[in-house]
């Protein structure tokens, strides 16, 4: 009987190569499609504020991409007939390779099969030097490369956080304090607000200064300032509806004023229960914005004097003034003359709950995450310092400022830097009274 | 049904090739005498091993029946010649029965038979005999049998016609029709000499000596030949790739192209895809191969088609030649549908 094992083994050869370029030449293919297709469509997804879509995702996308071409290049893989086939159309043997194995195939019993066989087998033992088909496979390899160079440079450089839309979206799985145990969405019925910065830019979208006034607010539990604050913003969006002649702007301002009362109006009612409860029960906190801020914000640290600090006035806010007529609160040694509790607040009980307090000391300046409390704090230098606060100031800031224009502080963290400056400002100005008073 | 050959045995694989070496041999003699035919020489010879009929086409003078006179003689055939003419009848074809009066006056009927009764028949001008006449001998030809007064008379083996036909004189001829000229294995387009050629035929035909030819086949030998050509090897491909030949050349299919739908009015049906394939496989034979391949199958598309694809009447209007539509479809069919982009090339 006829060895067919140099012609078997030769195909098998080949075959595996050839369906080798197959997969990966279908891979990259659909491959490039997809990450081309999502690519440019998560672009505009981030551009219109249709949806946010994180580089993760579209990696995700791409190999998905990668694995249909995997999946249609194994269906459509060679077999032992189309390598021949292939074999023979290369090496120009008049398929020779195919008729032995159509001979294989029926057992060699017709009369040329030995024959056609013997041929097929001084054709496999000789090394056929093939030109394999890679140009392809190469051309798509360059392709995919570039296409997903250019979209993950698109994605890595130009950040979310550029566009507006990602700056008014409510914050999701952030490492920020704010939503350490918090929740967002919806938990049944009710409408479920992660942190005080969130419902802030859920309710000035449009207005980054009134946001952050009323993420003040709303964290100091000062809600105659969060309510005023809206007021003002409702007064303005008016304004706005009176001088916009645009249909469709109208309308817009319409639902945007309806959905600000609506959200609103729920919110505060729920905030003074809640706020008139706590202090009715005596309890040292009160939840800020939807309830969901209770019980995380309501820990103080035990460290800090509350209420009637000289931030206690926070003369940085626009409304911030009202309700306190406090003195200075330092000490001659520089330690804070209120109780033991935390706060930055405009009195005693709302200072309890702020999440961002300061104090003068004699440490070197830190800034720290409280492990209890999971809220920062910072210790400004004390009075052995060599140049007033004043004088040190304004370079840092500018410095700070600087590198928020240029995406330098990281994103979490940039608010942080600006309530710290705007604390540290506070505080020249107050080191600035007590000297003229001295 | 044909006897398949007896297998494991050297000696016939032998004889096969002595007989491959003997035809080439056959064609080189015959090309000595009919100059620059030397394609029309091969398909007369592939005609042949596959014991099919052939419509050789072309102008008188071009040596159509010196063709088949020298083949004859080179394979050690009997050989006979039919000038079709229009008052001739079936029975001057196939024979007639005759009365014969016998020493004691006894009167019997016997068959006398026809010129048909040889294993090469040249039927010059096929086209001018009435229909009858030529349902007969393509009868004949279908059967290879005649049937006289009842009684069946099997034609010599192997037996094979080569009827001509005058493309240009066509007043007071019947053209064959399409169910009949479905018959013919091959049709041959035989073309005029080139400058060369002419040269050669007068050098050798004008002088004293003539070149003359000499038996080289027998009729066994052929017979096994025959029989060896349909034991040659087609790969699957192959045979999928006439199938899509022929569909091709249907108007009404899916793989027909725009030419073919706009100027076809019938194409090549099985009979067609019967003749393209055994003839590769006689190719393949005579050209010592045991298998057929792609290039068999391309070079006899036209003999193998061109007489089964009929024009409408814009292509006739248009003055559309079929071997240029089959040249197309050669050209643009994909010999291998089933292999991916990504690996061709």
């Amino acid at each position: 009987m006829y060895d067919a094992a140099p012609v078997y083994r030769l195909l098998a050869r080949v075959r595996f190569r050839l369906n080798l370029i197959l997969l990966t030449t279908k891979s990259l293919t659909f491959l490039t499609w997809v990450a081309a297709t999502s690519g440019i469509i998560l672009l505009i997804a981030r551009w219109t504020g249709w949806v946010i879509i994180t580089i993760q995702t579209w990696l995700t996308f791409v190999l998905i991409g990668g694995l249909t071409g995997l999946v249609t290049g194994w269906r459509q893989r060679l077999d032992e007939i189309a390598t021949a086939r292939w074999m023979d159309e290369k090496l120009k043997s008049e398929e020779v390779l195919s008729a032995a194995l159509v001979c294989l195939g029926r057992e060699c019993s017709g009369l040329f099969d030995q024959e056609i066989l013997e041929v097929a087998d001084g054709l496999s033992r000789k090394t056929p030097a093939f030109k394999w088909p890679v140009r392809k496979l190469f051309n798509r390899l360059g392709i995919a490369a570039s296409v997903i160079l250019l979209f993950s440079t698109a994605l890595i450089f130009v950040t979310p956080y550029h566009y507006q839309n990602y700056q008014t979206a409510p914050l999701k799985n952030s490492k920020t304090p704010e939503s350490t145990g918090g929740r967002s969405g919806r938990s049944g019925n009710r409408l479920v607000i992660e942190s005080p910065r969130t419902l802030a830019r859920m309710l000035f979208p449009e207005d980054a200064r009134l946001a952050v006034l009323a993420e003040r607010a709303l964290r100091e539990g000062d809600l105659s300032v969060f309510e005023n604050l809206i007021k003002d913003a409702q007064l303005n969006l008016e304004q706005k509806l009176a001088e916009t002649t645009n249909p469709g702007e109208r309308n817009r301002l319409k639902k945007e004023a309806e959905r600000r009362q609506q959200i609103t109006q729920s919110l505060i009612a729920e905030a003074r229960r809640q706020y008139e409860a706590a202090t009715e029960e005596g309890e040292d906190t009160v939840a800020s914005g939807t309830g969901e801020e209770a019980g995380r914000n309501r820990k103080g640290n035990g460290k800090r004097p509350a209420g009637n600090n000289k931030y206690g006035k926070d003369q940085g806010l626009q409304y911030g003034d009202q309700e306190t007529e406090d003195g200075p609160d330092y000490s001659p040694d520089g330690a804070y003359k209120g109780g033991s509790l935390a706060g930055t607040g405009h009195n005693e009980e709302r200072g309890r709950w702020g999440e961002v307090k300061a104090r003068s000391g004699k440490e070197a300046p830190i800034i720290s995450k409280n492990k209890d409390s999971a809220v920062f704090e910072y210790i400004l230098p004390g009075k052995n310092a060599s140049l007033p606060l004043s004088q040190v100031i304004p370079d840092s800031q500018r410095a700070a400022e600087a590198a928020l224009k240029r995406d330098g502080v990281p994103y979490e963290y940039e608010d942080f830097v600006r309530y710290y400056f705007l604390l540290l400002s506070k505080e020249t100005k107050g080191a600035a009274i007590k000297e003229a008073q001295k | 049904m044909k006897k398949a050959l007896a297998k494991e045995s050297p000696e016939l694989l032998g004889k096969i090739s002595e007989n491959v070496e003997s035809l080439r041999k056959v064609r080189d003699q015959i090309s000595q005498v009919i100059v620059g035919q030397e394609g029309v020489i091969e398909l007369t010879l592939i005609a042949l091993l596959c014991e099919g009929h052939v419509l050789l086409e072309g102008v008188p003078g071009l040596g159509k029946t010196m063709l088949v006179k020298t083949l004859a003689e080179t394979l050690d055939l009997k050989f006979s010649r039919i000038q079709f003419t229009p008052d001739l009848m079936p029975a001057d074809v196939i024979g007639t029965s005759m009365v014969i009066q016998d020493q004691r006056d006894n009167f019997s009927l016997r068959f006398e038979r026809g010129p048909i009764f040889a294993n090469l028949v040249l039927g010059d001008e096929i086209n001018r005999a009435s229909p009858k006449t030529q349902s007969a001998l393509l009868e004949a030809m279908q059967e290879r049998a005649v049937t006289v007064r009842g009684e069946r008379h099997e034609l010599a083996r192997p037996f094979l016609v080569l009827a001509t036909q005058n493309p240009l004189e066509m007043e007071g001829t019947y053209p064959l029709p399409e169910a009949q000229i479905d018959r013919f294995f091959f049709k041959i387009l035989v073309n005029h000499p080139s400058e060369s050629e002419l040269e050669t035929i007068i050098e050798r035909t004008v002088g004293i000596n003539t070149p003359t030819v000499k038996p080289i086949l027998g009729s066994d030998e052929l017979k096994t030949m025959q029989l060896a050509v349909r034991e040659v090897v087609v790969p699957q491909h192959v045979t999928n790739y006439a199938a899509r030949l022929i569909l091709a050349t249907q108007p009404d299919q899916e793989l027909a192209f725009p030419r073919i739908r706009q100027f076809v009015r019938y194409g090549a049906g099985p009979r067609g895809a019967q003749s393209l394939i055994l003839a590769a496989k006689a190719r393949a034979l005579m050209l010592g191969r045991f298998n057929v391949c792609l290039e068999d199958v391309q070079k006899l598309v036209q003999p193998s088609l061109r007489h089964r694809v009929a024009l409408n009447f814009d292509g006739q209007s248009e003055g559309v030649k079929v071997d240029d539509l089959l040249n197309e479809i050669i050209n643009g069919l994909p010999t291998d549908k089933t292999r991916p982009e990504e690996i061709k090339g």
